[in-house]
């Protein structure tokens, strides 16, 4: 695949501070990237970079075979961008907006009138179409502000968290609409500071600090590379010993413990109120008493995983529960990034 | 408006977000009365004053409602004015717009002209709300097409040169608060300074009886006029003069003046052949060019905010997590 972003030494200094320090980044074509680091981390300096609006003090940007600095025009054409504080004018309505913003990147009118209703109905707002834009909601205008990005048909969409301040509804929402924003062919730059939130709808990230890259590349390679302990657990009905057995002969299994069955309960199941005594509680939930839990440490690929799986149903133990866990991610986070923050 | 929006979308974003509902209908209204309450005031006192045995009492009156009315709104232009353009800018900056307008593909002069016609747009509806005041006063007589035109032209010219002034500062500024206060402080450091400076170098300059020699230099009586005509109430108020005496040329010879408001001219020897251009003119020509460089200026320096070292830093949320 080729890059569409490709950054070379890209270096920015403010007065005192490097924001970004010999970044080399690339992004395929056709990839949703997540852009992932904490506060200062130089994100949105890469981003205003790749918009032609800052300077790099060092290095080169390129987008789509075009230099920043040097073309900043036609990185206008190629790329819209989102920022973190998306403003919105007062006494203006939602499709006043986007035309001023269509209007504002030379869309001509005709293909500015048909498009108008599409964007709207993409970004769920075309009920919204003539209220004034300081009444939305701010997933509404989060929403519209994503719907401006997209009004001169940008090949990449360069996105400032735009899943901050969302309810959980809207950013499961938006990360459908970036799955259908892909399927249209475009690429997608989009920054957090919570991988947890980009991992499952990117297809590459980059975790970035201080400046500095510190891993790149596909999602799935990338997690594995940086699970090189991960735990799984196990639930069964019986045969808890046999399980364990079974468990340690299997490649990569480092090992393997066995736990109190209560411990399986969910600490906040939806069906157990909190002032039903545990008495009760047994005769909402009657099998998980009898669940027995094991947790595994595992080093192994994806493929040791599923032959784990495999061999335990293959030996006939009952297994109702099966799960690597996934808010690792976040301990992922923590351990790459040192917290060096300027 | 679709033409308009092809052809410059800010000036119709611009003008949709000013002219909305009452607002555009209640500031007009308000210039208005501010304009028609002195009118009546000064229509009382001279028609007190006149006497209509006088054969001109009828151009009496006219001509002092004509006065009253262009100096009453030339004030009122030069107060609203550098106030809408200080906060042309500033504005998208406070709204954080400013980095999305300048990265769309609009050229800087777009922009910038875009911002200019809208905030102006006041001050061109006053002036012709303006026109039916002056026809009153045309109608008392006294008063002729030419002045009414001048007065026109020259409140068209102020108003572009102030509001050329209000956006250079809100281009540079990053608050709209600042800038309409230097915007202002601009204004009335050419309204009173220019005065003033007249007033020094005049003292200085012909302390003597008769003056020295050089000011009937033709440089000198050429800066001397450009340095009075640059002043919007000196400028018209001395087009008025020589036009009320007759002289509606262009270009007069400085002894033929028939309103001697530089009495020095031409009472030496040589310096009256000198041709003057017409106060009104000059003043065109010099708000002109002037307007020009504070517009050019400002494209110039339309950039993205924060690209110099000296970004207000925003204080962090504390709901975002790392
Ligand atoms: N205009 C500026 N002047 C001086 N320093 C700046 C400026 N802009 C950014 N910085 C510094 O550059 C570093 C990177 O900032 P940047 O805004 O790119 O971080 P970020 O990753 O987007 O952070 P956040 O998650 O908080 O948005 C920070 O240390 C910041 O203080
Ligand atoms: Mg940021």
């Amino acid at each position: 695949m080729a890059s569409i972003v490709e950054t070379r030494e890209l270096t920015k200094r403010y007065s005192s501070v490097t924001a970004l320090d010999h970044l080399n980044l690339a992004i395929p074509e056709g990839a949703i990237y997540g852009f992932i680091g904490p506060n200062g981390a130089g994100k949105t300096t890469t981003m205003r970079i790749l918009t032609a609006l800052l300077k790099p003090t060092y290095g080169e940007a390129w987008i789509a075979g075009h230099e920043v600095t040097r073309d900043p025009k036609a990185i206008r054409k190629l790329v819209g961008w989102m920022p973190d504080n998306f403003g919105v004018y007062d006494n203006m309505k939602a499709w006043e907006y986007l035309d001023f913003f269509a209007a504002s990147y030379g869309v001509p009118e005709a293909r500015r009138k048909q498009q108008l209703d599409e964007l709207l109905a993409l970004v769920d707002l075309a009920n919204k179409r003539d209220e004034y834009v300081m009444g939305l909601s701010r997933g509404m205008k989060q929403r519209l502000s994503l719907a401006r990005t997209m009004a001169h048909d940008p090949q990449l969409l360069i996105l400032d968290e735009p899943a901050s301040g969302l309810d959980p509804r809207a950013r499961i929402e938006l990360r459908e609409l970036l799955k259908e924003l892909r399927a249209l062919g475009k690429t997608i730059m989009i920054s957090s500071h919570i991988l947890t939130e980009l991992a499952e709808m990117c297809t590459h990230i980059g975790i970035i600090e201080a400046g500095r890259l510190l891993v790149t590349g596909e999602v799935s390679q990338i997690l594995a590379s940086l699970q090189p302990h991960r735990t799984i657990e196990v639930q069964v009905l019986a045969d808890a010993e046999r399980a364990v057995e079974l468990l340690r002969a299997v490649p990569g299994v480092r090992d393997v413990r066995l736990q109190d069955a209560l411990q399986a309960l969910p600490q906040e199941n939806p069906l157990v109120a909190e002032d039903v005594d545990s008495t009760s509680r047994l005769s909402v939930l009657p099998n998980v008493l009898e669940r027995v839990a094991i947790s595994v440490d595992f080093v192994g690929d994806d493929r040791d995983l599923s032959a784990m799986l495999q061999q335990l149903t293959a030996a006939g133990v009952p297994v109702v529960h099966f799960a690597g866990q996934v808010s690792d991610l976040e301990d992922i986070f923590m351990q790459v990034t040192r917290g060096v923050t300027q | 408006m679709s033409w308009l929006s092809n052809a410059n979308p800010v000036l119709v974003k611009e003008l949709r977000g000013r002219m909305r509902g009452a607002r555009a209908f209640v500031i007009l209204t308000v210039f208005l009365l501010v304009l028609a309450v002195p009118t009546t005031l000064l229509y009382l006192t001279v028609a007190s004053t006149v006497r209509f045995d006088q054969f001109n009492a009828g151009q009496t009156i006219g001509k002092t409602l004509f006065l009253g009315i262009v100096t009453v709104a030339l004030i009122q232009v030069l107060i609203v004015v550098p106030g809408q353009a200080a906060s042309a800018l500033t504005s998208e900056k406070e709204r954080e717009t400013y980095d999305l307008l300048i990265s769309t593909l609009l050229p800087p002069w777009k922009i910038i002209i875009g911002k200019l016609l809208a905030a102006l747009a006041y001050a061109l509806l006053l002036i012709v709300a303006v026109i039916p005041f002056m026809a009153l006063s045309f109608f008392f007589g006294g008063v002729t097409v030419l002045e009414v035109v001048l007065a026109l032209l020259g409140l068209i010219v102020t108003v572009v040169l102030f509001g050329s002034s209000g956006i250079l500062w809100s281009v540079i500024m990053r608050r709209s608060l600042a800038a309409t206060i230097v915007t202002q402080a601009t204004s009335v450091a050419l309204l009173l300074g220019v005065p003033f400076l007249i007033f020094v170098a005049g003292v200085l300059i012909f302390r003597d009886f008769p003056p020295p020699t050089w000011t009937q230099s033709a440089p000198f009586m050429y800066l001397w006029m450009a340095v009075l005509s640059i002043h919007p109430f000196i400028a018209l108020g001395l087009s008025e003069a020589y036009l009320s005496e007759g002289e509606t040329r262009l270009f007069f010879p400085a002894q033929e003046g028939p309103v001697t408001p530089f009495f020095w001219f031409g009472q030496g020897n040589g310096g009256g052949d000198v041709l003057i251009p017409h106060p009104w003119l000059l003043y065109t020509i010099e708000a002109s060019i002037l307007a020009a460089i504070l517009i050019m200026l400002s494209i110039r320096f339309l950039r993205p905010v924060n690209e110099g070292p000296g970004r207000p830093r925003r204080g962090r949320g504390a709901t975002k997590r790392v």
